[in-house]
């Protein structure tokens, strides 16, 4: 006789999934000290020594791929870090910290590299202390080769549906079992309804619960489950009466969510006859058909890092192109924006090798490394521009600070279009509102620009000097902030007044209140995930612009957060008719 | 056993490449063989070893063999160090 366990989590994408578990471990980012055991000392040398002939066949691969393209001289590099892992002194002394502090390789590497550094930290020469970038790459090759013999040694099972379940899930690996096995649902015990799996669980309507911690509890392999993403519920080994209940229960959410999707045929226009455009946001090209069932306008925010996410080497130009050149075909006249590689911060690829920063979200990313790398970054431009020839397309540049930038970047497309003779009227050029600099002195940019796209996460985050990820603060990410409201209220007015489409992608959008601020403070295009387009539509549909701006303009100058949010419920939700936010219960206003 | 200072005398001194055909050579031979640089002593046949060495152009390296090949060893090493690691300058 079983006994269903329950467990309350944050839900974070939308739906009934059941299935059995299948826990995916994933070593941590971060390397600790775990101590082994006397008698897993020879395992973990074992283990310790598959991914070094792991690490050096690679390598030796890789150096014979270089010698036929580039030479002789180019493989040097390569062949130094193959002397550095056949270097006997390295590996013994590797493996005589395995053995005497009986700590795992990670470990034994991590304290390798500090040695290291502190060594070659001290020489004169430039040059020579620069070697220490070898060491590391050949030692941070070992580290990889130890992650994958472990997580995906395992075997998957493709015949039925899988909950999958783990601490954390990288975009790249969740992609990897979407397209290798049945995914029902996910859970989560950490992440933030933020983060990127999130965004492509929702994308691919995959019913996902965060945030669910199992306390120890011993959770297997194989054992029935089921996610509940509308209300954060995960039940281990449900009897068979909640089974049943949720097996109709999963039919009713499909009902319903069908129904949302018939909201597609009507007319986006205000109940006072204003027309606004929901656009949806897409990682990759597969997401098209969706977006459009759901009624997507256009495609507000396509974010490219997924492109640069599954091989250690950036996509080719002919790869982008072809890809950005379905994405266009498939959505016809509607307007595509397409944004450029936004690295860095909390984004790491691994095709790039961004230095580890001490404050990354402030530190070199999107547009500031592009910048500064510029072949990739030409590469990206000229696919898209190749993409458009035939059509239309929207670039989009992220982490905009100053106005030498777009500058600088319109050289750059500019001449990059002429060379390849595509015409002005194939593109527009627009920027991201992340950073207050933009929102701030946005009355010069819209002169610059053919449109703007504020992105609420970062604005917010950078508005407020918040960390939305860091528990201990997040209380103060509160997109209703007079202070944010403000400078989208400033973005607004001055983008109207420069004659430019304003657009705005980030969580906000999503949200059925926000987006009813959002119009309110003239903000009418805006781009979500797409299975929550038909829920803001339904909503936008039955409001009245006039009456929401008028209440809007006295909202933003109230001081806090918490009066605002208030004034607003007394003076808009009051009045709403009840029944729209009755039926668009799994979405918490 | 001997022992023999030898100059180093190309540019970029014992970088990773000069570095790698040193190892190179001295795995040729049974013989232990180490290098001193600046009170520091490490194994000719690690490449890690010779590059914590940091011994720049002009500096005075001693090396040590010790075995059956330890002459052929030396000569080969002294050799490879006079041809500048086979550089141009």
């Amino acid at each position: 006789m079983n006994k269903t366990r329950i467990f309350k989590g944050i839900p974070a994408s939308l739906g009934i999934g059941i299935g059995t578990l299948f826990h995916i471990k994933l070593e941590s980012e971060f390397i600790i000290k775990e101590i082994i055991k006397d008698e897993d000392v020879q395992k973990e040398i074992q283990r310790f020594e598959n991914a070094l002939s792991l690490s050096i066949q690679e390598l030796l691969k890789l150096k014979n791929k270089v010698e036929k393209n580039k030479g002789k001289a180019s493989a040097i590099i390569i062949e130094t870090q193959i002397f550095l892992l056949k270097d006997k002194d390295l590996i013994n002394s590797l493996k005589k910290i395995i053995k005497e502090e009986k700590v795992k390789t990670e470990w034994a590497i991590h304290l390798t590299k500090i040695k290291y550094e502190k060594i070659f930290s001290e020489f004169e020469n430039e040059y020579l202390s620069g070697r220490i970038i070898d060491l590391n790459d050949s030692l941070n090759r070992i580290l990889k080769n130890l992650k994958t013999s472990q997580s995906q040694g395992k075997k998957i099972p493709t015949r039925t549906p899988i909950i999958i379940f783990a601490d954390d899930l990288p975009p790249s690996e969740m992609a990897y079992y979407m397209t290798h096995a049945d995914v029902a649902g996910i859970i989560l015990s950490r992440g933030g309804t933020n983060s990127h799996t999130v965004i492509l669980a929702k994308a691919f309507e995959i019913p996902t619960v965060i945030n669910i911690d199992f306390d120890g509890t011993s959770v297997f392999d194989g054992v029935d489950a089921i996610v509940d993403g509308t209300e954060g519920d995960v039940y281990i080994d449900p009897s068979l009466t909640i089974k049943k209940e949720f097996f109709n229960k999963k039919e009713q959410f499909e009902v319903y969510r069908s129904e949302l999707k018939s909201v597609k045929s009507l007319p986006s226009i205000t109940k006072d006859g204003k027309q606004f455009k929901i656009m949806a946001n897409i990682e990759v090209p597969e997401e098209i058909e969706l977006a459009l069932s759901y009624g997507a306008e256009g495609i507000g925010l396509f974010r490219t890092e997924f492109l640069y996410m599954f091989e250690k080497t950036p996509p080719t130009l002919d790869e982008q192109t072809k890809i950005y050149k379905q994405v266009l075909s498939k959505m016809g006249d509607k307007p595509v924006v397409i944004r450029t590689l936004d690295i860095g911060g909390e984004k790491k690829i691994e095709a790039f090798n961004i230095g580890k920063e001490e404050n990354p979200a402030l530190g070199l990313r999107a547009i500031r490394y592009f910048l500064k790398e510029k072949a990739h970054f030409y590469t990206q431009i000229k696919a898209i521009l190749r993409a458009a020839r035939n059509g239309k397309v929207k670039i989009l540049f992220p982490m905009i600070t100053e106005i030498e930038e777009i500058r600088e970047l319109k050289d750059i497309v500019y001449s990059i279009a002429k060379k390849e003779s595509v015409e002005k009227d194939n593109y527009d050029i627009g920027i991201m509102v992340e950073t207050p600099a933009a929102a701030l002195t946005i009355d010069s940019y819209v002169k610059e620009v053919d449109f703007v796209s504020i992105g609420t996460n970062d604005l917010i985050q950078y508005t407020l000097a918040v960390d939305r990820g860091n528990s201990s603060v997040n209380y103060l990410y509160k997109p209703l902030n007079p202070a944010v409201l403000r400078l989208l209220k400033f973005v607004a007015d001055e983008g109207r007044k420069g004659g430019i489409e304003v657009q705005l992608c980030g969580e906000m959008a999503s949200k059925p209140i926000h987006s009813i601020i959002l119009i309110g403070l003239g903000i009418n295009s805006i781009s979500m995930a797409s299975q929550t387009i038909p829920i803001i539509k339904r909503i936008l549909r039955s409001i009245s612009v006039n009456r929401t701006r008028q209440i809007m303009k006295d909202a933003v100058k109230l001081s806090s957060a918490d009066e605002i949010n208030e004034f607003i419920v007394e003076n808009l939700l009051r009045k709403c008719p009840s029944s729209l936010f009755k039926n668009i219960l799994p979405v918490k206003i | 056993m001997i022992e023999k200072k030898l100059k180093i005398i190309n540019k970029l001194g014992l970088h990773a490449r000069a570095s790698s055909k040193l190892v190179q050579t001295a795995n040729r031979y049974t013989s232990k063989i180490t290098i001193i640089y600046n009170n520091s002593e490490v194994n000719a046949k690690s490449l890690l070893g010779l590059l914590t060495l940091a011994a720049a152009k002009g500096s005075e390296i001693i090396i040590k063999a010790e075995g059956t090949d330890e002459d052929k060893a030396i000569k080969a090493i002294e050799k490879l160090i006079e041809k500048k690691f086979g550089e141009k300058e």
